[in-house]
């Protein structure tokens, strides 16, 4: 099976391209194949948010006249792709037994996406729940990796984002976190707008990592 | 048509929608698949004939209120209105017929 026959296993018979372009369309005409697929709706709001934190990095890039590495961002689109499938069920306590209650692992992948893009100051690529999430009480490690933007302080920006991943994950699922390990494989020269109300969390300005593109 | 009927008349799908949280209703396989009514309802009979009947609800949340609040929501409502519907019956045929298991399951978040 080729990478594009796991894609569109993943996306519902939909790629990571043909999203782009329902993107850049405005979401017209409505495609309800595409808006009927949980996975296709998931990965639209990781491109979403990937989008303005690449408008942003290209900016910053013109303004600075260098040339950008865009494989980053073929690697997170491509893990955006394959992390929206379902996945596992992690089950929630039934309020009956005539019940069973569930989140699936595309959901809780996209979440923790999510809070560590929201979080400020990196961009989350791969993300990986390691351990049976489908029996309760297992220990589970989430393996995250990220880039982070330069000028941030790197362990500051993750722990940020650390904590905003397990404050997601208790608030959705009742899995037993481990750890979170988020392993940051790259630092941009690209400073990415914050909302107003977290300036003061990322008002840190130590240059502590390498250039644009460099891994650690 | 009293409240009582108007409520046992609507489609599962409408009653999920309404629930409060609930941002979206997912297909199921068959839909997915794009298969003609008569083939997905048969896909689904031969499903329950397999095991015990399982009434699948996927749905997608905002990213307000706990996932198990919002499923646990969905899964009252879907109750109440399985046995609203399934007393309804009851009064034209004379059998209740017991509501399936319920699995309510989230697939998007936010």
């Amino acid at each position: 099976m080729t990478d594009l026959d796991n894609e569109r296993d993943d996306l519902d018979g939909h790629t990571i391209d043909e999203l782009s372009d329902y993107l850049d369309r405005g979401r017209t005409p409505l495609d309800p194949s595409i808006e009927g697929s949980p996975g296709c709706r998931i990965a639209l709001s990781s491109l979403e948010r990937l989008r303005q934190i690449s408008q942003s990095l290209v900016e910053v890039d013109a303004a600075a006249e260098a040339p950008r590495n865009d494989d980053w961002l073929g690697g997170i689109l491509e893990s955006i792709g394959r992390e929206a499938r379902a996945g596992r069920d992690i089950p929630l306590l039934p309020p009956s037994p005539r019940a069973t209650l569930s989140v699936t692992e595309g959901a809780v992948r996209g979440l923790i996406r999510a809070a560590g893009d929201r979080a400020g100051g990196l961009i989350i690529g791969r993300c990986r729940l390691d351990g049976d999430v489908t029996v309760p009480g297992t220990p589970i490690t989430v393996s995250i990796d990220a880039s982070v933007f330069w000028g941030e302080r790197i362990v500051e920006t993750v722990d940020r984002a650390r904590e905003a991943i397990y404050s997601a994950l208790l608030k959705h699922t009742e899995l037993t976190i481990a750890s979170i390990d988020i392993t940051v494989h790259d630092v941009y020269f690209a400073q990415v707008a914050e909302p107003e109300d977290s300036a003061e969390a990322t008002d840190s300005t130590d240059a502590s990592a390498s250039t644009e593109g460099d891994a650690l | 048509m009293t409240d009582e009927t108007s409520a046992a008349a609507l489609t599962i799908d409408e009653v999920v929608r309404a629930v409060p949280g609930v941002t979206s209703v997912y297909p199921q396989l068959p839909e997915i698949l794009g298969l003609p009514a008569p083939v997905a309802g048969l896909a689904r009979g031969v499903a329950a004939h397999i095991g015990e009947p399982t009434l699948r609800i996927r749905i997608g949340i905002a990213d307000v209120e706990s996932s198990r609040a919002v499923c646990e929501r969905v899964h009252a409502a879907v109750l109440e209105h399985l046995l609203r519907q399934s007393a309804a019956n009851a009064d034209i045929a004379g059998v209740a017929v017991p509501p399936p298991l319920i699995a309510v399951s989230v697939v998007a978040i936010g």
